[in-house]
């Protein structure tokens, strides 16, 4: 099998019999990026010499037998992670010129396990959307079919790994930007439980929804960089006490009698024929697979998308009120004076859809408007969270679809911020609860693949995990390739 | 209507981002589009209801008061756009 077809527990273990050695594998992938890339744009910064100097002392440890599972693997991130030296930009011509004196906790981890950096991931501005096409950078297009959206935000590292430019990459997931961009994309992602991966050095969009996670073809690939990324962050003061965990020990238990919540009533209006009848193929396969259908009621559900397009807004006009001129990032030409030093370069860093939503947030913080918006979107967050932890007490997982329906079509919903908002209709409950949640590819509507929402329990991303393995064990979704199709 | 140009134009001004004027009335217009959507959730009851500040009810954590970081400025200073004797420099602020 070729170098840049193989998952990362296939690379691992070629590396570890010494079937290729890590220059190889990294030259493979930049090769694959230098050639391809101007048919996705899916990477805003390619780390050509940082990575096949990292490849070099990936080998001698390879050699020297101090490796690890993730040693010499290339991984490439999404632009929202600080990686000290290199380029950060957040998809914003705010921090085009940003080179961070600091790796975020995620880069340091993977940098400790000898992996390399093949780079940077193209990205929404600043996470906020959820078809990269708000990217300063330009519109990154979907390895199936470039005339859609590979999804967003981080559609640069799905449409990375569906291109098999890189063979697992890094996401954030604030109301779906891991899950969503991984069903358009026919891969796997995961968003862990709030608080499981530190948000150290990873720019903030919404900080009590914000969380980084894993992006791979397989659920194992997953897994192998939960291992990596995950763990408490004395740097965070919002990272769970809970020491990391071995995410691959589970893998292969079956998953008879596992109890699996549908709430058919919430997904058949939205859905059409054809993610339907994915989706039933799905779970019959999960109950072939010895599990058992629950049906479970989620009404409260219906207000998350309002609930987040609140609270999202909200903390992003808290946290980007940063980004001045003065420290770094952009700044505008002869400013009068301070206040239009702040004001311009704003104005002139900032893109419309970052600009609009700072401007809703600052609206919802404002003097006689933060009750009736921000305090009461919390309380409404609450009831969501209640009502699935009440359906979690009774069934192991909640299933449903991930997203309303295969990837839509470039700049179809540029101009209707509601439609593109909808989009995350399925994902932004497991963000406003704090829930683990993933996507997994089930099938394909008009030759584009669609995916499977599994959502868990506080800190049960080894079940999610479980469960997803299983499902790919028995089927062959995650396999397919837009290369095999495209013969690219 | 649920925001008024006047309202957009004084939070553009709190929140330091310069509209031009041809662009008020379109952009009150989504604005007020994306409010509307949102108040859909006043229909749910909240009384009684205590806020979800952080998703798992956690609490900051606290750390003991001791230096812990190097001191970096040099790197932090490095990448300003302005700086002079290790200050960021910034137009006058009192004439």
């Amino acid at each position: 099998m070729e170098i840049h077809s193989q998952s990362i527990a296939q690379l691992s273990a070629g590396l570890q019999r010494k079937d290729f050695s890590s220059e190889e594998v990294t030259r493979a992938f930049l090769e694959r990026i230098n050639s391809l890339d101007h048919l996705y744009n899916a990477f805003i910064t390619v780390n050509e010499e940082g990575a096949m100097s990292a490849a070099t002392k990936a080998d001698q440890r390879i050699a020297n037998g101090t490796n690890e599972i993730l040693t010499g693997i290339p991984i490439a991130h999404k632009d929202i992670f600080c990686t000290q030296g290199v380029k950060t930009s957040c998809g914003s011509r705010m921090l085009d010129n940003f080179i961070p004196p600091y790796n975020s906790t995620v880069i340091g981890n993977f940098n400790d396990s000898g992996a390399i950096i093949l780079g940077k991931t193209n990205m929404d501005e600043f996470a906020m959307g959820g078809s990269t096409e708000t990217s300063y950078y330009g519109p990154c297009y979907n390895p199936w079919n470039t005339n859609k959206v590979p999804g967003g935000s981080s559609g640069g590292s799905a449409a990375a790994i569906a291109a098999s430019l890189t063979p697992g990459a890094t996401g954030t997931d604030t109301g779906g930007s891991i899950r969503q961009p991984s069903s358009f994309c026919g891969i796997t992602g995961l968003k862990p439980t709030y608080g499981r991966v530190s948000r150290f050095g990873m720019i903030a969009f919404a900080s009590s929804l914000d969380q980084g996670g894993p992006m791979a073809k397989t659920a194992e690939d997953c897994s192998i960089l939960m291992n990596v990324m995950s763990g408490n962050d004395p740097k965070d003061s919002t990272s769970a006490a809970k020491e990391s965990e071995d995410f691959s020990a589970n893998l292969s238990q079956k998953i008879d009698g596992l109890k699996i919540g549908i709430s058919f009533q919430n997904h058949a209006k939205n859905l059409d024929l054809g993610y339907q009848n994915c989706l039933e193929q799905a779970l019959n396969q999960l109950e072939k697979l010895g599990a058992k259908l629950v049906e479970i009621s989620l009404p409260r559900n219906s207000f998350a998308v309002p609930t987040y397009y609140v609270i999202a807004p909200a903390e992003a006009s808290s946290n980007l009120s940063r980004f001045d001129g003065v420290r770094y990032g952009y700044r505008c030409d002869n400013p009068e004076n301070l206040h239009d030093l702040y004001t311009r370069s704003r104005s002139e860093g900032l893109g419309d859809e970052v600009k609009r939503r700072i401007l809703i947030g600052t609206y919802a913080l404002s003097a006689g408007y933060y009750d009736q918006y921000y305090g009461k979107a919390q309380k409404i967050r609450r009831l969501i969270r209640d009502e699935y932890l009440s359906c979690l007490k009774n069934v192991d997982v909640i299933v449903g679809p991930t997203t309303t329906g295969p990837a839509f079509d470039i700049g179809s919903k540029n101009n209707d911020s509601i439609s593109m908002y909808l989009e995350d209709t399925y994902t932004v409950g497991a963000n406003l609860a704090g829930l683990p949640a993933m996507s997994i590819p089930i099938g394909f509507v008009n030759e584009c693949p669609i995916g499977m929402q599994l959502i868990g329990r506080d800190f049960e991303e080894s079940k999610l995990l479980n469960v997803a393995h299983q499902f790919q064990h028995a089927t062959d979704w995650h396999l397919q390739s837009p290369i095999k199709k495209n013969n690219a | 209507m649920p925001i008024t140009p006047k309202q957009i134009i004084q939070i553009s001004n709190l929140a330091r981002i310069k509209i031009e004027q041809d662009q008020v009335h379109l952009l009150t217009e989504k604005i007020g589009e994306i409010i509307s959507f949102v108040d859909k959730f006043k229909t749910i009851d909240t009384n009684e209801i205590e806020p979800l500040f952080n998703p798992l009810d956690a609490i900051q954590k606290l750390r003991f008061d001791e230096i812990t970081e190097i001191d970096e400025s040099e790197n932090f200073l490095g990448i300003a756009p302005s700086v002079r004797k290790n200050l960021f420099v910034v137009p006058k602020v009192i004439d």
